[in-house]
């Protein structure tokens, strides 16, 4: 409470965390038990404390489906934050991520790539879309900023829609001239995370995890930042560098989720809204629970990606878009779209 | 005495000049009034004083240093700001908003305090919004949400205090009370209070000084009583205009006169020449500048 201040709820807030984490344990489970075959709690069990190599379903929790729950925990958690954040810095509610460029960036290297070298190491894909979504955002940041003042968010969006628009027909132009890699980049275009082994997704993993934590200390500014920018340089907050660690943020944690999975509609922008309505205005509050609630999030859709259609699935992507777009209707409709 | 000063400021927007070379000290204790015409660079200049604007050249001055020099955070130990139609986080409650002031007082090892809360509670109780602490601020009528802003840079416990327009779109009454609030807070705490005012009859019943602007320089600057004179606001705010002394608060009264204007003695408001005056002639109110520093005369030079 202390920590808080006289700003947070305390209690109660920290309880909803908790039901929230609740929720997660559960929409992990269920991850690992849906699918073409499903998996009851004991089958689960065995495959997660003593497992026997020769177990088929053991073999399929421990392979396949435990790195796709993780992907799907840490891709939905970086996305509720990464949208949150900026939502913050562009005081805009509709602003996503993908406004910054980050996906455009990292989708256009990745099409560079295979275009280029065709079967690549999963590293160096890995490598290249984190790299094209830094290099677009840094992009984006330069053409937005002007020496001596704080970066309007007005500026930041035309810049990014404008980056992002550049990007996308430097993409379909060598897409257009090669067919083939159309098929290789499908993936990214729609959003997956599937058939990643864990091995090569680690380190994004564990980028992604450590800037979610690197947050922490920049709740309490970011309160301020909210309530605009004169307002918040006049209570001492160094709005030039608060901008800076929030754009670095947005790109590492949203570069790190295009990176494992690929272009995924609709998390970024939704999330955070929902973290708002069921918390208080105050980051501290909201946006842990934005992480929590993009991780269930993702997590169901995932499931429900992977089930609907036996024994195809549909591409994760799509599926956000297809849950996300009418949820999100509902609420504009319900109660004007909230900005915190 | 003076701890708010600009040496020399040049100020502008991209490739646009807005002020050339100002210089200007802001008296200690004080309530300065900065008037003038739209777009005679009032704003501009409150808002270098506040840091948030970079000068092209020269410097603002915060007890003796250069204010971007000095780390944000310190500055806002000292210095609070209310800028023009701030707009308050949606949902945000007056009591969450207020406590935002604290924020240059809290560090990571200390973090909400006891005198943190302390004055979060006096904040609300000076402003009149302890009721109303729990309250959405969206739910809040025009001049409580200004009283909640203002609430929270008087949380902010600083010496100084800069605000554009705190009165703009607010009613008469809430006007008023906005005023008086600032002025309890000057004279019951010796705050330094820097504001841009719309209204020149509340600026000049409000201010111990007022900054008179013109295109960019200063045209004059002193107490109310010398600096509001006839010549000067038709030279501010090309305006037709008798200043007569108000019959309660003996501060000058400016009476607006435009081309099809006539009083109830059928006077023209261009041609007449009777009108009655507080006698504020050019030298007795160059005698009455007495305030400020050696700058003032280079606005009067302008002046002529």
């Amino acid at each position: 409470m202390n920590a808080h201040g006289r700003w947070g709820q305390g209690r109660r807030a920290r309880r909803r965390l908790l039901a929230w984490s609740g929720l997660l344990l559960l929409a992990m489970a269920v991850s690992l038990m849906a699918g073409s075959r499903w998996l009851g709690p004991e089958a689960l069990w065995h495959a997660l404390w003593s497992p026997s190599p020769t177990n088929v379903d053991d073999l399929l929790v421990r392979t396949t489906r435990t790195p796709r729950t993780l992907l799907a925990a840490v891709v939905g958690a970086s996305l509720g934050v990464a949208g949150g954040i900026m939502q913050t810095l562009t005081r805009n509610p509709l602003a996503a991520p993908g406004l910054l460029g980050v996906n455009a960036g990292a989708l256009f290297v990745v099409v560079m790539l295979v275009t280029l070298g065709g079967d690549l190491p999963a590293a160096v894909t890995h490598l290249g879309a984190f790299g094209g979504a830094a290099l677009a955002v840094a992009l984006v940041w330069g053409v937005a900023m002007r020496r001596g003042h704080s970066v309007g968010p007005l500026r930041l969006l035309l810049a990014g829609a404008a980056l992002t628009a550049l990007f996308h027909a430097f993409s379909q132009a060598l897409l257009v001239v090669d067919q083939q890699g159309l098929d290789s980049v499908l993936f990214w275009l729609a959003g997956s995370v599937a058939g990643r082994p864990l091995a090569g997704s680690w380190p994004m993993l564990i980028v992604a995890l450590i800037a979610l934590v690197a947050c922490a200390p920049f709740l309490r500014q970011w309160n301020v930042l909210a309530a605009g920018e004169a307002v918040a340089i006049g209570a001492g907050v160094a709005v030039r560098r608060l901008q800076l660690v929030s754009v670095a943020l947005i790109v590492v944690l949203a570069g790190a989720s295009v990176t494992l999975a690929g272009n995924i509609a609709f998390v970024g922008l939704i999330v955070p809204h929902l973290a708002r309505r069921l918390a208080t205005p105050d980051h501290r509050e909201w946006l842990p629970l934005a992480a929590v609630i993009g991780a269930v999030l993702l997590l169901l859709a995932d499931v429900a990606a992977r089930t609907l259609i036996l024994p195809r699935e549909i591409p994760l992507g799509v599926m956000t878009a297809l849950l996300g777009a009418p949820f999100f209707m509902w609420l504009v409709r319900r109660q004007g779209v909230q900005h915190g | 005495m003076t701890r708010l000063s600009a040496n020399d400021l040049t100020l502008g927007y991209q490739r646009q000049v807005i002020m050339r070379e100002l210089s200007l000290a802001l008296p200690e204790s004080r309530i300065s009034v900065l008037i003038g015409a739209n777009g005679c660079g009032k704003s501009t200049l409150l808002k270098a004083l506040a840091r948030l604007l970079t000068p092209w050249q020269g410097q603002v001055m915060l007890d003796g240093d250069d204010i971007h020099h000095q780390p944000t955070r310190r500055v806002a130990r000292t210095l609070s700001l209310l800028p023009q139609h701030p707009v308050a986080p949606e949902g945000i409650t007056v009591r969450q908003l207020v406590s935002l002031g604290r924020h240059p007082h809290q560090s990571w090892l200390a973090q909400w305090s006891e005198e943190d809360e302390r004055q979060v509670e006096l904040a609300l109780m000076r402003t009149d919004l302890t009721a109303q602490a729990h309250r959405s601020v969206d739910t809040l009528s025009g001049g409580q949400r200004q009283r909640a802003w203002i609430a929270m840079a008087v949380a902010q416990d600083t010496p100084l205090m800069l605000l554009d327009e705190p009165t703009s779109f607010l009613d008469l009454t809430h006007q008023m009370e906005v005023l008086e609030l600032l002025k309890s807070l000057n004279r019951e705490s010796g705050k330094t209070i820097v504001m841009v005012l719309h209204d020149l009859n509340l600026a000049c019943r409000y201010a111990d000084h007022i900054v008179a602007l013109r295109d960019g320089a200063i045209v004059a600057q002193g107490a109310p009583q010398a600096v509001v004179t006839r010549e000067r606001v038709k030279d501010i705010f090309q305006l037709e205009c008798r200043i007569i002394e108000d019959p309660f608060f003996h501060t000058p009264l400016c009476i607006p006169f435009g081309p099809g204007s006539r009083s109830v003695g059928g006077e023209s408001g261009l041609s007449g020449q009777g009108a009655p005056s507080m006698q504020t002639t050019e030298s007795s109110s160059q005698q009455n500048m007495h305030t400020g520093s050696k700058h003032v005369t280079a606005g009067w030079e302008i002046d002529g």
